[in-house]
């Protein structure tokens, strides 16, 4: 669901705010967009509270959950997205420097991953060669993640070396269509796609995605350029469900945007630079993912973030273990490190997306009560209910939706 | 001596020689193929690329997107044109009248140069928010309500128009047209215009007749260098713009990039080159090098 799409040089570098949302800016600094750099020192200062004071205690713990298979390979890598765990410091990784000490390893931990479809083409060549991409576990977004598996470049996970997943994975999270049977992803964060509003300058309450066609706010809405988070929301509006549509869905979803972009009502297709126009006032409502809003209301806080009674979408990065990757024990003992609740409030304190995993709420609110109570962070049952997951397309549904939809934004 | 002179040229041509060819001809000659393949996806997501010598891959990309062909030009035109307008004058006065602060000038122009391009075109985007000193005081003197009227902007404001579109892209470009007419400008023989005042000419005859003809060749220069980049760009329609002022770069991006159909891009792409070489020849015959230099 996230944007990840290659670019070029220069496509990469503007994609920083247009095209991916992967990157410093989403993590850390939307706040004040690119050009108020001060903005990512003080999300970063407000996010990063106060984790891995209790260093020895929890690995302690952590351990004594775990397995600790006697064969863990002395070193192993692990690929993620930038600014997507807990950091003291500059490189300092509190939950990885306990998992290395409970297991007796080091962990090689890249932050590799900027766009799934760009990191997808480094690698691509190795994995087809049937080559170890030197990468115990990848993070990548669920379509992407469901590539893999369909192309025969994920290891099957041992559940039995996953206690603490299989306990403590939410069931919003489990039989997910990319992975129905749940053997070859393990969630590592969430967010949710939604509409993000200033009721100020709307001048109340939103309910709906419809509320974004409301005439008053002409040239004020922005749309993302993901193709599955705009075309999902305006179907939930439209009573069809993402995870069944069809490509006559799609073209309904795209006739029912149209007429809103011809007439100039929607401003932009986005990534996530939305979050500058929505601060400077630009922009008064549009589609937005909810951990930019988690850091915009550190600036703002009038700034809202909906989730439509019609639903909003849900979309996950997961870990997976590439096919014949070396250390695939490291890599299983580090996804059920990370779903002891523990552990993984510290990495959530840190990163503001929504934690897939039972406890942690729980865990963090001695510590963090701000966050814990975050509904962006953890949301309730009732919104989880409400959150909804964009279907695995085959590759010819791919082609004829991602078609219609470039017809869509002009591009 | 004598076979060296005459032979010099070819070793001295070789570097660029082989720069172009393996870094120009060679992935044009890929990209034409490219052009007339077709792909097909399997089920496993695995590309298939076949050259069926597919011309309606040019046809068809025409069809579907001459309207941002015919935007790209206009806007680009546009740009050009605004940047000479702007240009001119000041190469003038720098070539003719800085004099010790010629250098300083100079430095000015391409001091914007120091910034990133991408950082220069998101700071546009902060000087036109909508609710921006520059859009109130726009607004406030009633340049909007033209603007609007002639729909280069909308709803009173500036971003997300045409106008903020081309007026970046005459910013991002300006010294291109700057550097090469300060140029043609500096050069000229100063005695060639006392001549032509003791001549009895007066000064607007003199700049007309002597100095304008003589900086031709900096405005071919000036209003190439900025045109043709200005026509394939699409970071000022992509972050300042919206849907409706996509130019055909925007389309290419999206086409090689996101959707990974490389034969239309690759159609767009020579489309959009044998446009361009059309134009420029035409130019070319108009405003000829060879009569620049000639006269």
């Amino acid at each position: 669901m996230n944007t990840g799409r290659p670019t070029d040089p220069t496509a990469l570098a503007f994609a920083r705010g247009a095209l991916t949302r992967r990157d410093l800016l989403r993590r850390a600094g939307v706040a004040g967009g690119v050009l108020a750099g001060s903005g990512l020192l003080a999300a970063c200062g407000s996010g990063g509270s106060s984790s891995g004071s209790s260093a020895g205690g929890s690995a302690a713990a952590a351990a004594s959950v775990g397995t600790t298979p006697a064969d863990m390979a002395p070193s192993w890598t692990f690929s993620n997205w930038p600014l997507y765990i807990d950091t003291q410091g500059k490189t300092k990784h509190p939950s990885l420097d306990q998992f290395d000490k409970a297991f007796n390893t080091t962990t090689k931990y890249l932050e590799d991953i900027e766009d799934n479809e760009s990191f997808f083409g480094q690698v691509k060549a190795q994995l087809e060669a049937g080559q170890d991409i030197k990468r115990d576990i990848v993070v990548l977004t669920d379509w992407m993640a469901g590539k893999w598996i369909l192309l025969g470049y994920a290891e099957k996970l041992d559940k039995s070396a996953l206690p603490n997943v299989t306990a403590n994975q939410l069931p919003a999270w489990l039989g997910r269509p990319i992975d129905k049977g749940d053997e070859y992803l393990v969630p590592w964060q969430s967010g949710m796609t939604g509409i993000g509003y200033n009721p100020k300058l709307t001048g109340g309450k939103l309910t709906s995605v419809k509320d974004l066609w409301n005439p008053e706010f002409k040239g004020k809405v922005t749309l993302l350029t993901e193709m599955r988070d705009t075309l999902g929301l305006v179907m939930l509006s439209m009573g069809i469900d993402p995870a069944n549509c069809t490509v006559d869905d799609a073209q309904a979803a795209v006739d029912e945007i149209r007429p809103q972009v011809e007439s100039g009502q929607v401003r932009r297709f986005t990534g996530n630079d939305y979050a500058g126009d929505l601060a400077k006032g630009n922009v008064v409502a549009c589609m937005a993912w909810s951990g930019d809003i988690v850091q915009l209301q550190f600036d703002n806080p009038d700034l809202e973030f909906l989730i439509p009674d019609d639903g909003a979408m849900l979309w996950t990065d997961n870990m997976l273990i590439p096919k014949n990757a070396a250390n695939p024990q490291n890599a299983h003992a580090w996804m059920n490190f990370y779903y002891d609740p523990k552990i993984a409030a510290e990495v959530e304190a840190w990163v503001n997306y929504i934690c897939p995993i039972k406890g942690a709420k729980e865990a963090l609110i001695a510590k963090d009560p701000e966050i814990a109570d975050n509904p962006l962070i953890f949301p309730s049952d009732a919104d989880l209910a409400n959150l909804h997951v964009f279907k695995l397309l085959t590759p010819q549904e791919d082609l004829e939706f991602n078609k219609l939809f470039q017809d869509l934004t002009g591009a | 001596m004598g076979w060296l002179r005459k032979h010099a040229a070819y070793p001295l041509l070789t570097p660029g020689m082989a720069w172009l060819l393996i870094f120009f001809f060679v992935p044009m000659g890929f990209m034409f193929v490219k052009s007339l393949q077709t792909v097909t996806v399997d089920e496993t997501f695995h590309q298939h690329y076949t050259l069926t010598w597919e011309w309606s891959n040019y046809t068809e990309a025409i069809r579907t997107y001459h309207s941002q062909f015919v935007r790209s030009f206009l806007y680009a035109g546009i740009a050009t044109v605004a940047a000479f307008l702007i240009a001119y004058p000041l190469a003038y006065v720098i070539a003719f009248r800085a004099g010790r602060w010629k250098n300083l000038l100079l430095l000015l122009v391409i001091a914007p140069f120091f910034t990133n391009y991408l950082i220069r075109t998101l700071a546009w985007g902060t000087l036109l928010a909508d609710d921006s000193i520059v859009t109130r005081a726009l607004d406030a003197i009633g340049f909007l309500t033209v603007t609007d009227a002639l729909g280069w902007t909308s709803e009173h404001r500036l971003l997300a128009t045409p106008f903020a579109v081309v007026a970046a892209i005459t910013y991002n470009y300006l010294a291109f047209m700057i550097l090469p007419l300060y140029v043609s400008l500096e050069k000229i023989d100063k005695r060639l215009l006392e001549a032509s005042l003791d001549l009895y000419a007066n000064r607007v005859r003199a700049f007309l007749r002597v100095t304008l003809p003589l900086s031709l060749p900096g405005v071919f220069a000036g209003t190439l260098l900025t045109f043709i980049p200005a026509t394939g760009d699409y970071v000022n329609a992509e972050l300042l713009g919206s849907p409706q002022t996509k130019m055909i770069g925007n389309i290419v991006q999206s086409k090689f990039l996101v959707i990974n159909d490389y034969p239309t891009a690759s159609a767009l792409s020579f489309t959009l080159m044998a446009i361009m070489l059309v134009l420029i020849s035409i130019y070319a015959r108009i405003l000829g090098t060879e009569e620049v230099t000639t006269t």
